[in-house]
C-alpha cells in the first residue's frame, strides 16, 4: 500500500493513548470466562482467577509476553502472507447469512445446503474471492448446521475457510472434517485452511465455546480469528472511541488465550463493529458511524497489537442490490483501500448480515480491483512525470502515439461490469443496469459450477464424520 | 383536580428524581393512588410510546422516562389495595432459547415491555422447552416472549409452542417471537401469536395481543 494515500483515523498518542487503557482494563476489571479447564489454565499461567465469578484479571507483564509472541503474519491457503508485501487488500465473503436472493427470480429464499454448495463453486471461479465462508442452511438438522455447511465448502472449493462455529458440540467435527482434506495433522498444522471465528460476547464474556475454539485452533494449528462483535451504545460504550477500547481489550484478551495456550499460534484480528438504531435497536453494519468505528477499530488493532485485521468492506443494511448498498459498499470499500486491514469481509452481504446474493457477490468481487487499485496510489517519478513528453508534444497535439502512452497504457484498470461505453452503444447492448449485467455474469459462472476432484476415500470420510455428528448431536 | 403536566414533563424528560418528587407531594395531597398511577405515570408513558414510534425519542430516552416512571411507581405501589396484577397491564414470561446466549436484544424488550406497565419476568438465556412450560405453569403469565439471536436456535420457539399444546397452556397464553433471524413468515409458520421486527415495536405489539 501507497505510504502517501494512506489514512490514519487515529494519532499514534491516541492509539497509545487507548493501548494503556486496554491494559488497565484488563488487569483491574478483567474479562468473565466460563470455561472451567480454562481458568485452571490461566490460573496455573498467572492471570488472576476468581473461581466463583469466573473473573479472570491479567497482570500487564503476562500480556506484554502474549504481544511478543503473536505472530505479525499468518498465511493463508494459496501461500498467501497477510499482510501482503504490496498492500493488496483480500476478500472474505459474508458468513452465516440465513436468507439468499436467487439471481434468477430476485426473490428472497431461506438458506438451503444446495446454496451453500452454488455459493462455493461461484466463489472457487471468482479470483478476487480468497476467502470462503458457509452460509446457515435450514434444510439440514439445525444442531449439526455448520458442520452440513463446512462439509459442503470443503468438497466445493479450494480457497481458504473462515469457519463460524455454531456450538461447543460442533468444534471437534469441524476441526476434523478440515484434517481430513489435510490428509494429517502435520500437514494440517503447516498448511492451516482455517480461519475459526472466537467471538466474545460483549461486554467482557468469553462463552465455553469460543475459549474451547481458541484451544482447539492452538491445538490443530489453524488461524485463530478473534472477533468482538459489538454493538455500539447496547453492548459497548455508544462512543465510537469507547467501542474501540473494548473491542481492543477483548480481542486481546483473545490474543493472550492463545498465546498462552500455544506461542506462536496465528491471530487475525476482526473487530465486527456495529452501530444501532435508536429508534429500532436494530443493528447497523453501513451506517457512516458503523464504518468509521470499523476501520478505526482494525487501525488501532494492527497498530497497537501489530498482528493482521479483517475489516467489514462489502456489506449493506439495504436489502436488495441498490443505490443504498452501492453507496455504502463504496464507502466502506473506500475506508477499507485507505486504511490498513489486509482483507475486506462480507462479499455478497445485504441486510447487514443475515442475507447474501450471488450477484452483489460478483459486484463485490469485480469491485475489489478498484480499491486495490485505488490502493496503489500515485506513482511519482521522472518517468511518470513524463517532463520530457510534454517538453517536445506540439502545442494542440495529442499523445496517443506516444510511446510513452504506449508503455504505460494498459495501466488503468478495466473493471467489467462497469459500464464505460457511450449511451448509443449502451442501448444497442440492451440498455442493462449493473444488476443485470452481474446477474448474466452469474449465469454464465453457473454453467461452470462443479464440485472438486476429491480423494473418493477423503469424500467418504468427511460423510461419516457428518452422519456420525448427525446421530450424536441431532438425535 | 391535577391533569399531572408536571409529572408527564418529567417522565418525558426522563427526570426520576423529580418524579418521584413529584409523587410525594401528590400522595401527600391524598390523591387516589390508582388514578395517580394511571393518569400521571401510564398515560405518560403512552405518550412516550407514541414518541417513540414517531422517532421522536431514542431507546435511551424511552428507557430513562421508564426508570423515571418505575421510581414513582415504587412509591404508589404500597398504597394500592388489592391484587398487584391490577397496577400492570399484564404479565410476560420473557427468555432466550435453548443454545443462545445472546441477550440484549430480550434486555432491551424487557424495557420497553415494563416502560408501557407490563410485569415482565426475565428468565435469562438458554432456556429449553421444559422449562418454559415449568415457568409458564409457575408464574400464570399473559404473554410468553422468545427470543433467539441464531439461526439455529430458532427451531426451538417451535418446540416450545408444540409443548405449549401438549401441556394444555397454548390456549392461555400468547405467544411472542423475536430476534435478528427471525420473521413474520417464521412466526406464522411455527404458530406464534405476534412477532415484531425490533424491540422498539415489540411493546406496542405486546398491548396490541391484550387488546390493551
Amino acid at each position: 500500500m501507497s505510504e502517501n494515500i494512506r489514512m490514519d483515523l487515529l494519532s499514534t498518542e491516541e492509539v497509545n493513548n487507548i493501548y494503556e487503557k486496554c491494559f488497565l482494563i484488563l488487569s483491574e476489571k478483567g474479562v468473565k470466562v466460563d470455561h472451567e479447564e480454562g481458568l485452571k489454565f490461566l490460573s496455573a499461567h498467572g492471570a488472576h482467577v476468581d473461581n466463583t465469578s469466573h473473573v479472570v484479571k491479567f497482570p500487564r507483564d503476562i500480556v506484554e509476553k502474549a504481544l511478543a509472541s503473536v505472530p505479525h503474519e499468518a498465511t493463508l491457503t494459496g501461500g498467501i502472507v497477510i499482510p501482503d508485501n504490496s498492500g493488496k487488500l483480500y476478500a472474505n465473503t459474508e458468513t452465516g447469512a440465513n436468507n439468499y436472493i436467487d439471481p434468477e427470480t430476485n426473490i428472497r429464499h431461506s438458506m438451503t445446503i444446495e446454496f451453500d454448495r452454488l455459493w462455493a463453486q461461484l466463489v472457487e471461479q471468482l479470483d478476487e474471492i480468497s476467502i470462503c465462508a458457509y452460509q446457515s442452511p435450514t434444510d439440514v438438522p439445525t444442531k449439526t448446521a455448520d458442520i452440513h455447511g463446512l462439509k459442503t465448502l470443503l468438497e466445493n472449493t479450494s480457497k481458504h475457510i473462515m469457519v463460524h462455529p455454531y456450538s461447543l458440540n460442533s468444534l471437534n467435527y469441524l476441526f476434523e472434517l478440515g484434517l481430513v482434506v489435510a490428509g494429517s495433522k502435520e500437514e494440517y498444522k503447516k498448511k492451516p485452511r482455517f480461519n475459526f471465528i472466537c467471538c466474545s460476547q460483549a461486554p467482557l464474556v468469553f462463552k465455553e465455546m469460543d475459549y474451547e475454539a481458541i484451544k482447539l485452533s492452538c491445538e490443530y494449528g489453524q488461524i485463530v480469528l478473534p472477533a468482538s462483535l459489538t454493538t455500539a451504545g447496547a453492548t459497548c460504550p455508544v462512543t465510537i472511541a469507547g467501542q474501540i477500547t473494548q473491542v481492543g481489550v477483548e480481542i486481546l484478551a483473545m490474543i493472550v488465550f492463545s498465546q498462552l495456550i500455544e506461542k506462536g499460534t496465528p491471530v487475525i484480528g476482526n473487530p465486527f463493529s456495529f452501530a444501532l438504531n435508536m429508534s429500532t435497536g436494530r443493528n447497523l453494519l453501513g451506517s457512516v458511524e458503523a464504518v468509521l468505528s470499523e476501520a478505526a477499530c482494525c487501525e488501532f488493532i494492527k497498530k497497537a497489537f501489530n498482528i493482521p485485521v479483517g475489516q467489514n468492506g462489502f456489506g449493506s443494511d439495504s436489502h436488495i442490490t441498490d443505490g443504498q448498498s452501492t453507496f455504502e459498499e463504496a464507502f466502506m470499500g473506500l475506508f477499507g483501500a485507505f486504511t490498513i486491514p489486509d482483507f475486506l469481509i462480507g462479499a455478497g452481504a445485504l441486510s447487514t448480515i443475515l442475507c447474501v446474493s450471488p450477484t452483489k457477490l460478483i459486484i463485490d468481487a469485480k469491485g475489489l480491483n478498484i480499491l486495490n487499485r485505488a490502493r496503489a496510489g500515485i506513482k511519482v517519478s521522472e518517468e511518470t512525470i513524463a517532463l520530457d513528453e510534454i517538453i517536445n508534444i506540439q502545442q494542440g497535439g495529442h499523445y496517443l502515439e506516444n510511446k510513452h502512452t504506449l508503455k504505460h497504457c494498459r495501466e488503468a484498470i478495466r473493471v467489467p461490469l462497469f459500464n464505460t461505453d457511450t449511451y448509443d452503444t449502451w442501448v444497442a447492448d440492451g440498455s442493462k443496469d449493473m444488476h443485470t449485467r452481474a446477474t448474466e455474469t452469474y449465469m454464465e459462472l453457473k454453467k461452470n459450477c462443479k464440485p472438486l476432484d476429491l480423494d473418493e476415500h477423503i469424500k467418504k470420510e468427511l460423510n461419516n464424520i457428518v452422519k456420525s455428528a448427525d446421530k450424536n448431536l441431532s438425535e | 383536580m391535577s391533569d399531572y403536566r408536571d409529572l408527564e414533563e418529567s417522565i418525558l424528560n426522563g427526570e426520576d428524581e423529580k418524579v418521584q418528587a413529584l409523587v410525594k407531594e401528590y400522595i401527600d395531597q391524598r390523591i387516589d393512588p390508582m388514578q395517580l398511577m394511571t393518569e400521571g405515570l401510564i398515560t405518560p408513558m403512552s405518550i412516550v410510546g407514541s414518541k417513540m414510534k414517531s422517532g421522536d425519542m431514542f431507546i435511551p430516552e424511552v428507557l430513562a422516562s421508564a426508570q423515571a416512571m418505575r421510581r414513582g411507581l415504587e412509591l404508589i405501589k404500597p398504597l394500592i389495595v388489592g391484587e398487584e396484577s391490577s397496577i400492570y397491564i399484564g404479565k410476560v414470561v420473557l427468555g432466550t432459547v435453548e443454545g443462545d446466549l445472546h441477550n440484549i436484544g430480550k434486555n432491551i424488550v424487557s424495557l420497553m415491555l415494563e416502560s408501557v406497565g407490563f410485569n415482565v419476568i426475565d428468565v435469562g438465556e438458554d432456556i429449553n422447552a421444559n422449562k418454559f412450560i415449568e415457568i409458564v405453569k409457575q408464574e400464570n403469565p399473559d404473554i410468553l416472549g422468545l427470543s433467539a439471536l441464531l439461526t439455529t436456535t430458532m427451531p426451538c420457539m417451535k418446540e416450545v409452542i408444540e409443548k405449549l399444546k401438549d401441556s394444555g397452556l397454548r390456549e392461555k397464553i400468547k405467544v411472542m417471537v423475536g430476534g435478528a433471524p427471525v420473521t413474520q413468515e417464521f412466526a406464522n409458520s411455527i404458530g406464534a401469536d405476534g412477532y415484531a421486527s425490533e424491540a422498539g415495536s415489540a411493546a406496542e405489539k405486546a398491548k396490541q395481543l391484550l387488546g390493551k
